[in-house]
């Protein structure tokens, strides 16, 4: 009894440090919480001031310590783990480096914690590397209990942008407080026993975090014009020509926000959010189209997966020196990238806009562990792009649309992953930083989609779209690992589709995603042989003289076919003979060599192993098909225009 | 009413030299074999009898290339970078004997004094179009790749002044890209007036002579320029949408292509022969340049 009064004046005291004022019913757990009040100091790129932070033990277990990440320090010199990573340094000048320095670190009884803090370096014990911090409570927290810190800290801003930084007067503070690892206990991922999951900051990385709670108050100088991930509470005017912002921001998973004065502002709406667009001046002519892009990812996500939860979304497309920012997501604040110049016909600003917002789903609503399974935000993100460039901006144009030239995104994603030589290297079960050959990117983001995209081929697209409505409803704001996905998967196609794909998909995954191997498909031949009369006689040696006729129209036409590649999928063979009749054959693509044989009075006149492309992992389209007589006209044409085209440079070129 | 003469005489004067367009049109032709033929054979012998190549049907398909690997960059880049290498060298060739027949005093077209002009003014003649290429590319850069640089760098500037700057400069190249044409020519033509000359001689001559008569020749040369300018937006917005779906189709467009080239050569010898015809007389055989104004 007293310790559910405890519980409940916990709770009451919670509330009011931190009142609920957007969402009446909290979408996550709120495990962690941060009351930030700041200050951007603009000349010497610092931003101080103070956090007050919870966090509540969940687990059943009794917790010794905390574990914070210090993200900023990775910045401090070449000898951190992220850029001893990089092979390259932060810069030498003193206004190059980031940092983060904690002035004070007390708890709710004002006992000072700073003695029992200590630098830590879980993955690579580099001692040199200071994103990571653990400190010993006073008393360990209990199951239920509530952590309350209170830090004052001065965060550096790197002068070379990655991710975060300043440049010159544009500001772009992500990564910037101390934040709470995550506490990972039995039911959580993979974990067993209790532990922290805290880890360093690498250059092949991103984050992990809790959905919190976050009231934040920035005071900048009056010029500047924001955005961050939370929503506007106030604007007050302050001494010396500055102004105070106050931000509130529920359920999310990391704060982030930029400042800079060149910024123009557009707002747009969609159903009930509130869209805020921060671009240079000299964009305007990129509005429209980035506007849009939100708008149909907003759409697409919103159908195919689960309602997007926040009634405001604030998205930026930084200026040229700020580039380094381009590109990244906060949830409910995301970097694209797009340039004055950029021709409509090239959709690169829109598909960054449409893959950054998909991470307010994948890894922003379905908070998944970015550091230990990347492909589980990145890939499954990439997936979905793909499949909202080329659904809004055509199947077949959805990067380039040029009347000459046109690319759609899946077939870009695909060739990201088919065309690296080492697509092999490893499976997607690495940590994040520890994909060998610079195969982070390739393995994380395009393999993994061109994963999904085929299983999309094998189960069906509306089959996809139920597996992920199903993912979000069971793992929307918790922390889902690859293998939560995967069980949603089984369930979601056995429930559909029965045992027809067997139980499971797990061959599917321990092939593709948990696997080295590739997939490559063949056509090895067509034979047609006439067949023969049967026609003999027994001749006195009791032997079998044969003697044959061609008159016969009959025929065993056979095509070969072959798997080159270890991955064994079910694929369609689509067979057309001479007389223009078709039969299509099914084979589970699991032996080495298979023949499939006819009789009959047509020969066979081509054959096509996945006649719909829906195998996007086979790593060579050249080889899935064979026609005895082809077509070569297209070739020709091609040839010939490229005749045209060196005599017309030839003498152009000649003044 | 000059310039209208003088394009009238750049007419009948390319007309009359007909076979070296000819001859120009085979050489290029055949440089390009050079590479078309291995291409065509990389093609056919990597597709085998894959039906992959249907999807080129509708136009280009980077899928389907992207799977012949490095079999196809690996010779094409090398080979292209050679053909254009000797096409600029070779034109430059037959370029001395195409100034050399539009002469007032050229007399009948012969084939023979076509290719011994052509080797007579060879050195002068890449020189020359080496040193206009070199302007041309370093004007450019200057004119029009710095200031779209500064504009893809600019973060925010209100009333869009670095575009406008682009705009601005962008202008001004294209203005100035006749000029450095007329003055090409001109040395071109002094030069094979003037074999004794060499190929810095001829190159002062074109500029002397650009400017002593700039209003009427620039003019004629933006008319020139413009029907060339025309011409190529006219083959550049119809050839490369043509897809003819058989092989007689194909066969027709590599016809229509190689008369579009011909006319496109016809073109440029106009302007040459124009050009020629704009800045006689040019001064006798050996004479000094002190000796050239008129």
């Amino acid at each position: 009894m007293r310790k559910n009064l405890y519980l409940f004046f916990l709770i009451i005291s919670t509330h009011l440090c931190y009142p609920q004022i957007i969402n009446k019913i909290p979408l996550s757990e709120r495990i962690t919480g941060y009351q930030i009040d700041v200050q951007l100091d603009p000349v010497r790129k610092c931003i101080n001031g103070t956090l007050k932070g919870y966090w509540v033990n969940k687990s059943p277990e009794t917790v010794p310590d905390i574990r914070m990440h210090l993200y900023m320090n990775a910045f401090r010199s070449n000898r951190s783990t992220f850029y001893k990573e990089a092979g390259d340094s932060p810069g030498i000048n003193e206004t190059d480096p980031g940092w983060i320095e904690i002035f004070s670190f007390t708890d709710n009884q004002n006992r000072d914690l700073l003695p029992s803090m200590k630098f830590i370096s879980p993955d690579d014990g580099n001692p040199e590397d200071r994103t990571v911090i653990s400190v010993t409570l006073p008393e360990p927290a209990k199951p239920g209990d509530t952590v309350f810190v209170n830090i004052v800290f001065e965060t550096k801003l790197p002068s070379r942008i990655i991710r975060t930084g300043f440049s010159d007067d544009f500001y772009f503070v992500a990564q910037w407080f101390p934040k709470f690892g995550v506490y990972e206990f039995e039911g959580i991922r993979y974990a067993g026993k209790g532990e922290w999951n805290c880890h360093q900051f690498h250059r092949n990385s991103e984050f992990y975090s809790y959905h919190s709670v976050y009231d934040v108050t920035i005071t900048l100088p009056e010029k500047f014009i924001v955005g961050s991930g939370g929503m506007l509470i106030s604007e007050e005017k302050s001494a010396n020509n500055t102004k105070k912002l106050t931000y509130r921001a529920e359920d999310i998973v990391d704060f982030a926000w930029t400042a800079w004065p060149g910024y123009s502002v557009f707002k747009d709406k969609w159903n009930n959010v509130d869209i805020t667009l921060l671009i240079p001046g000299n964009r305007i002519n990129q509005v429209e189209r980035q506007l849009t892009a939100v708008r149909n990812a907003l759409e697409y996500l919103d159908r195919n997966v689960g309602p997007y939860p926040w009634q405001y979304l604030t998205f930026v497309d930084p200026p040229a020196k700020g580039g380094g920012a381009g590109g990244m997501e906060y949830t409910t604040l995301f970097t694209s990238s797009s340039s004055p110049v950029m021709p409509p016909f090239i959709h690169v600003p829109e598909m960054v806009t449409v893959h950054e917002f998909g991470h307010a789903y994948f890894m922003g609503i379905l908070a998944s562990n970015e550091f230990e399974e990347p492909w589980l935000d990145e890939g499954v993100n990439s997936y979905w792009e793909v499949r909202m460039m080329d659904y809004y901006y055509g199947s077949k144009s959805g990067m380039i649309d040029h009347p000459l030239l046109k690319i759609p995104d899946i077939t870009s994603t695909r060739l990201g992953y088919v065309s690296s030589p080492s697509r092999q290297a490893t499976t997607n079960a690495e940590y994040s930083w520890n994909y060998p050959h610079g195969t982070y990117g390739m393995m994380s983001y395009q393999k993994a989609a061109i994963i999904l995209h085929t299983l999309t081929g094998i189960v069906g697209e509306e089959t996809m779209n139920e597996i992920f409505r199903e993912y979000y409803r069971k793992w929307a704001f918790k922390h889902p690992s690859g293998k939560d996905f995967i069980d949603v998967a089984n369930e979601v196609v056995r429930k559909i589709h029965g045992d027809r794909f067997g139980q499971d998909l797990n061959w599917f995954f321990d092939q593709t995603l948990y696997g080295t191997g590739i997939c490559d498909y063949k056509v090895a031949d067509i034979i047609n042989q006439k067949l023969r009369k049967p026609e003999g006689r027994i001749d006195s040696h009791d032997t079998l003289s044969y003697e044959g006729t061609d008159t016969d129209s009959l025929y065993s036409a056979t095509v070969q076919l072959e798997r080159i590649g270890e991955v064994t999928l079910p694929v369609e063979v689509l067979i057309h003979f001479e007389d223009g009749t078709e039969k299509q054959e099914e084979w589970d693509g699991k032996s080495r060599y298979r023949d499939f044989t006819y009789t009959g009075t047509a020969k066979i006149e081509w054959v096509k192993i996945d006649p719909q492309f829906k195998i996007k992992m086979d790593v060579n389209y050249k080889n899935n098909s064979m026609k005895l007589n082809p077509d070569r006209t297209p070739l020709k044409r091609l040839v010939k225009k490229f005749v045209a085209f060196i005599q017309f440079f030839i003498t152009l070129n000649a003044v | 009413m000059k310039i209208i003469n003088f394009l009238n005489t750049g007419i009948s004067r390319a007309v009359k030299s007909w076979k070296g367009i000819l001859i120009i049109w085979i050489f290029s032709l055949i440089l390009a074999g050079f590479i078309s033929f291995p291409l065509s054979s990389v093609l056919k012998r990597s597709f085998g009898n894959s039906m992959v190549t249907e999807r080129l049907m509708d136009g280009l398909d980077v899928e389907v290339f992207a799977d012949l690997g490095s079999n196809l960059s690996a010779f094409l880049f090398p080979g292209l970078f050679f053909v254009f290498l000797i096409g600029f060298i070779l034109t430059s060739f037959l370029n001395g004997g195409l100034f050399d027949s539009f002469r007032e005093d050229a007399g009948e077209f012969s084939v023979s004094a076509f290719l011994s002009s052509g080797a007579r003014n060879f050195w002068s003649f890449l020189l020359i179009a080496i040193i206009i290429r070199m302007i041309i590319y370093f004007t450019g850069v200057l004119f029009v790749g710095i200031p779209l640089i500064l504009l893809l760098m600019e973060n925010s500037t209100p009333g869009n002044s670095p575009l406008i700057i682009l705009i601005i400069t962008s202008s001004l190249y294209f203005v100035m890209l006749p000029v450095l044409l007329l003055v090409a020519d001109y040395a071109r033509a002094g030069k094979a007036a003037n074999p004794g000359w060499s190929g810095f001689k001829a190159l002062g001559f074109g500029f002397s002579k650009t400017f002593d008569r700039f209003g009427n020749s620039y003019l004629m040369m933006i008319i020139l320029t413009l029907a060339h300018v025309l011409f190529i937006l006219l083959v550049i917005n119809t050839i490369p949408f043509w897809k003819p779906q058989t092989g007689k189709g194909v066969f027709l467009m590599f016809l229509i292509t190689q008369l579009l080239l011909i006319i496109n050569l016809a073109l440029k010898a106009w302007r040459y022969a124009s050009v020629t015809a704009s800045g006689e007389p040019y001064c006798r055989k050996n004479a000094p340049v002190s000796d050239l104004a008129d």
